[in-house]
């Protein structure tokens, strides 16, 4: 199940509860304009049924403004802030109130009292900012303050009664109205939220068992193409053990089994130290060097370019093993401290050579010690002659926050 | 000449163990089992006791060594792959050694040697496994100590190791003796509990 693009577009607005307030207010606000359009009508062509005219035309004015502005804001915001409502309130019973008084007494159950449906409007709008039972007792109080408005009238019976309770029943009936409306289309905003969120994480779920089995498939058949065949052609009897080359493969498929019991070996980019470093054992392997791997406790979390440095830098030191050492053999060890620091040594028992002689001449050396220092770690390569070279080298986020705050440009 | 047993759940690994042995001047396998249990019944004469980690039967690795121990057996543990926390837990129980198969045949013979002779073999695995001790109740070690074993853990040999730290091989050896003794002094409580229960166990045998 696809999940719509549009849904995702704006997070901002991704909350289905969001989108049901802002769909009631452009409603209210449609309402309200049309409203306001025939108040206008109104006002002009019955100008003589007010007693001042141009009051009521003022009140127009202002309600009109402050309509518009609060609508256009409210919507855009997708919510109604309750002191702007209170304020709009405050309107809706000051225009009521004059335009009641301004009205000719016989005119005040007809269009000419404009009032009365802002006043509805009003009461609606209570819907998206109290709770249900307070947008109903709104509604009432609205309704109480038109009849008050009109009260003159009715008692001079030049307004009916039952004409005044037809219209409290219908601010207190519009407002219900709204209120469930609002309640239903806020339940549906936040299902579909939901359902969009589970189908969301079902997908990202989905793409990463794929990934981890497609990761596995590749190990499966590095292990078919490599230990499988070698155990297949031992037991038919096919390979001669005493040979050095069949040794050294299954020395070399031991070791790779070892390195998966240690580890997930990937099989696309390293993001691990051990990924990345089982990758160079491979390489060094390839051309002819027995590597002794041990990790523990490296965790799986390491930025990027520590891991880089770490793993390039070893290469090297593996690559200077093979060169320079007259042996086949060396020992690479990964370990993590409980301070953070993180510690990755190449060893070799080989030729060695004199550290201090070899000072520019060996550009080896200065790339080990650049990398790491480049990353804000450190390098140490020590070595004796006749007895082996030891290259240990260090990072720690601490140490390498450090630097960068004060390296730059160095 | 040193008398080998050996307890391994593999018996054609075992098997190939004992031909390559044959050629060996200063070693003979005397006994040989699958299981602890096994060896002990026979009550072998043996100076070292090569000890498979992970058996068949799925025995505890520090219960299989403290049995050994309690019956008088030196131990040197081996691997196929290392595994930090149950080699820890052998240590404490009094192996002397551990070693991981990727080592050719000659490092462990040179292991064995050493736990014979009653010493702790100073093999690279076995360093790294002390190294990495993380935990809280774990010994503690002198600078000299951590720094010994931080070397050997790298992958240098004992001696390369001493002349780095300015000091003799034996006096490296000696600082490795100490800290298995220190180790064994961590699980002795466990090790006592279990030597009561392999004597009241004897009694109820015979």
């Amino acid at each position: 199940m696809a999940v719509s693009s549009s849904n995702l577009a704006d997070p901002a607005s991704d909350s289905g509860r969001r989108r049901a307030d802002q769909f009631l207010i452009t409603c209210l606000g449609i309402f309200r304009a049309i409203q306001l359009l025939q108040a206008t009508l109104v006002t002009i062509v019955r100008y003589d049924q007010y007693k001042i005219w141009w009051p009521v035309a003022a009140a127009l004015v202002v309600v009109a403004s402050w309509s518009a502005v609060m609508y256009t804001t409210s919507r855009r915001r997708g919510q109604v802030r309750p002191s702007w409502y209170a304020a709009d309130v405050l309107v809706t019973i000051g225009s009521t109130l004059l335009v009641e008084q301004l009205c000719q007494p016989s005119e005040v159950q007809t269009w000419t009292n404009w009032a009365f449906l802002i006043g509805c409007n009003a009461a609606m709008l209570g819907a998206l900012v109290l709770p249900g039972w307070a947008a109903m007792a709104m509604s009432v109080v609205l309704a109480g303050i038109g009849l008050a408005g009109a009260g003159a009238a009715l008692a001079s019976g030049q307004a009916s009664m039952s004409n005044a309770l037809g219209n409290t029943a219908t601010y207190i009936g519009l407002t219900a109205m709204t209120v469930l409306a609002l309640r239903y289309l806020r339940r549906t905003g936040a299902a579909l939220d939901a359902a969009n969120q589970r189908s969301l994480a079902a997908e990202v779920a989905q793409a990463a068992e794929r990934s981890r089995f497609e990761d596995r498939l590749t190990q499966y058949r590095t292990l078919h193409d490599t230990v499988l065949s070698t155990l297949t052609a031992l037991s038919r009897g096919g390979l001669d053990v005493q040979l050095p080359e069949v040794r050294a493969r299954a020395t070399r498929e031991a070791d790779y089994l070892r390195r998966l019991l240690m580890g997930e070996v990937a099989t696309s980019p390293a993001r691990t130290l051990h990924e990345a470093l089982s990758f160079v054992i491979e390489d060094v392997t390839a051309l002819g060097l027995r590597t002794h791997y041990l990790t523990d406790g490296v965790p799986g979390d390491l930025p990027p370019r520590a891991v880089t440095a770490l793993a390039e830098a070893a290469r090297e030191a593996l690559t200077n093993v093979i060169r320079h050492s007259h042996t086949n053999e060396a020992w690479l060890t990964s370990a993590g401290q409980t301070d953070g620091e993180i510690v990755v040594s190449v060893a070799d028992r080989g030729r060695g050579f004199r550290v201090e002689r070899a000072v520019t001449g060996l550009g080896l050396q200065r790339s080990i010690r650049d990398r790491l220092t480049a990353a804000g770690g450190t390098a140490l390569i020590d070595s004796q002659p006749g007895e082996g070279t030891l290259v240990e080298l260090r990072w720690s986020a601490a140490a390498a926050g450090v630097v960068s705050q004060n390296g730059a440009g160095r | 000449m040193i008398r080998l047993g050996a307890i391994d759940d593999d018996r054609m690994l075992l098997e190939g163990f004992r031909a390559w042995l044959s050629g060996v001047d200063d070693f003979t396998l005397v006994a040989c089992a699958a299981t602890v249990d096994e060896l002990l019944r026979t009550s072998p004469q043996v100076d070292v006791v090569m000890l498979d980690l992970r058996l068949a039967d799925n025995s505890e690795p520090a219960s299989n060594v403290a049995r050994l121990v309690a019956a008088g057996h030196r131990v040197c543990v081996v691997s196929t792959h290392h595994d930090q926390a149950a080699a820890l837990t052998t240590v404490e129980a009094g192996a002397a050694g551990y070693v991981t198969k990727d080592n050719d045949l000659p490092r462990l013979l040179e292991a064995l040697r050493e736990v014979a002779a009653g010493g702790t073999a100073h093999s690279r695995e076995l360093a790294f496994t002390l190294m990495q001790d993380h935990r809280p109740e774990r010994p503690k070690l002198s600078e000299k100590q951590r720094t010994l074993l931080v070397l050997l853990a790298s992958g240098l040999t004992l001696e390369a190791a001493a002349r780095r730290m300015e000091i003799r091989p034996g006096t490296a050896k000696t600082y490795l003796d100490r800290v298995k003794e220190k180790y064994e002094q961590v699980g002795r409580p466990a090790r006592t509990k279990l030597e009561l229960y392999e004597r009241v166990n004897e009694d109820g045998l015979t």
